[in-house]
C-alpha cells in the first residue's frame, strides 16, 4: 500500500536512548526506554498536508494513510497554485476539527483502557491529532524543517533539545543515579 | 538449499494432499455405504493444484524479494540521516533509495520492512513531482533499519 500510494522516506530525528538492565543473576534487559514516530504526509514541495502522531494499530494507520492519498489527489486535482491548495489544507484541517470522531475498529475502544497499542491509537487520534490539526489550521505553510520540533515538544512531549528528551527529573532525582557523560 | 527445502515443501504438500484425497474417497465409500447422507469426498483437480500454486505463489515471491534485500546489503553505504535538512548532496542524488545506516554491537541492523524508501526527504519530493503521489515522511527517534528504535 505505501508503494503503492505514496513516495515514502523514513528519518531519524535523533538516536533513540536505550537502556540495559543487569538484572545480575545472568538476565540482561535491553530496550528503548523512549521512542515516538510520526507519519507526515507532505505535497511535492515538501509543505505538510497532515500528520499522524505516534503509533496506530495498523488498520487503522492503513485507513488514515488512504484517505490522505486520496485527499492529497483531490486537492492536485483543484489546482497547481500554492494558494488554492493552502485554502484546500486550511479547510481540511477546520473540516477534521468539527468533525466527530470517527468510530475505531475491532473494538478497539473497549481495550482503551489497557496501556498499549488500542489505547495509543485513541491517544493519538482524539488528543494529539487534534492539536495538530488546530496548528495547521492556522499555520501558512508548515514543512517539516520548521514543524518537527514544536511537534515532537508540544505534540508528543519530547523535547529534542534536552539530552534527556525531558525524562531528567524523573531519572535523575532518584540515587543513586550517575550520568557516565 | 532454499530451492531444497521448496522441492521438499512441494512433495510434502503433493504427498499429503494425494493421501487425503485418497484416504478421504476409502471413507467416502465406507460411509457412504453405511449412511447414504454422508457425501462423498470429492478429490478434484483443483484440490490437488490450489496448495501447489499457493506454494509456489509463495516460493516466488520470497525468491523475488531475496536479490533485494541482498543488494540492501552490498549497495548501502552508511549514512545517517538526521534533523539536518542541508540540501542533498550529489551523491544522494545520485543514490535516491535509502541505505543503511551503521549497525552497533548494541543496536544490530535489521530490514527496514518490504518498502523501497528513498534516501532522502528531498529525493522523496523529487519522486512526488513525477508520480503525482504524496510524500510519505516517516520520522521516528533511532533508524528503521536498527533493531531498537
Amino acid at each position: 500500500m505505501i508503494q503503492q500510494h505514496f513516495e515514502p522516506v523514513w528519518v531519524s530525528v535523533r538516536p533513540v536512548p536505550q537502556i540495559t538492565i543487569d538484572f545480575g543473576n545472568g538476565h540482561t534487559v535491553h530496550r528503548t526506554l523512549h521512542g515516538n514516530v510520526a507519519t507526515w504526509i507532505c505535497f511535492s514541495d515538501g509543505s505538510v498536508l497532515d500528520i499522524l502522531p505516534g503509533v496506530y494499530s495498523p488498520e487503522f494507520w492503513n485507513d488514515e494513510l488512504q484517505q490522505l492519498a486520496a485527499l492529497h489527489a483531490d486537492i492536485l486535482k483543484q489546482g497547481v497554485l500554492e494558494s488554492t491548495r493552502r485554502q484546500a489544507v486550511h479547510a481540511y484541517h477546520t473540516a477534521a476539527l468539527k468533525q466527530p470522531q470517527r468510530s475505531f475498529r475491532n473494538g478497539t475502544e473497549a481495550k482503551a483502557a489497557v496501556p498499549g497499542l488500542p489505547y495509543d491509537t485513541i491517544v493519538n487520534q482524539t488528543v494529539r491529532r487534534k492539536k495538530i490539526h488546530r496548528s495547521l489550521q492556522n499555520v501558512s505553510v508548515a514543512t517539516p524543517q520548521n514543524t518537527t520540533a514544536w511537534l515532537y515538544r508540544e505534540v508528543l512531549k519530547i523535547d529534542l533539545t534536552d539530552p534527556y528528551l525531558g525524562l531528567g527529573s524523573m531519572v535523575l532525582d532518584q540515587t543513586p543515579v550517575e550520568d557516565m557523560k | 538449499m532454499l530451492a531444497f527445502r521448496y522441492i521438499t515443501c512441494l512433495l510434502l504438500a503433493t504427498h499429503s494432499a494425494v493421501s487425503s484425497a485418497t484416504l478421504g474417497q476409502s471413507f467416502g465409500t465406507r460411509e457412504g455405504g453405511a449412511d447414504k447422507t454422508v457425501r462423498q469426498f470429492d478429490a478434484s483437480k483443483r484440490f490437488i493444484e490450489a496448495p501447489l500454486e499457493n506454494l509456489l505463489d509463495q516460493a516466488s515471491v520470497l525468491v523475488k524479494s531475496q536479490p533485494k534485500a541482498a543488494s540492501l546489503k552490498l549497495e548501502s553505504k552508511p549514512r545517517q540521516q538526521s534533523l539536518d535538512w542541508s540540501p542533498p548532496t550529489s551523491e544522494a542524488e545520485q543514490d535516491p533509495f535509502h541505505t543503511s545506516t551503521e549497525a552497533t554491537s548494541a543496536n544490530p541492523q535489521c530490514q527496514p520492512g518490504l518498502v523501497t524508501w528513498h534516501n532522502n526527504f528531498e529525493a522523496a519530493c523529487k519522486a512526488s513531482q513525477i508520480s503525482q503521489k504524496p510524500v510519505l515522511l516517516f520520522q521516528l527517534l533511532g533508524n528503521l533499519d536498527q533493531r531498537h528504535t
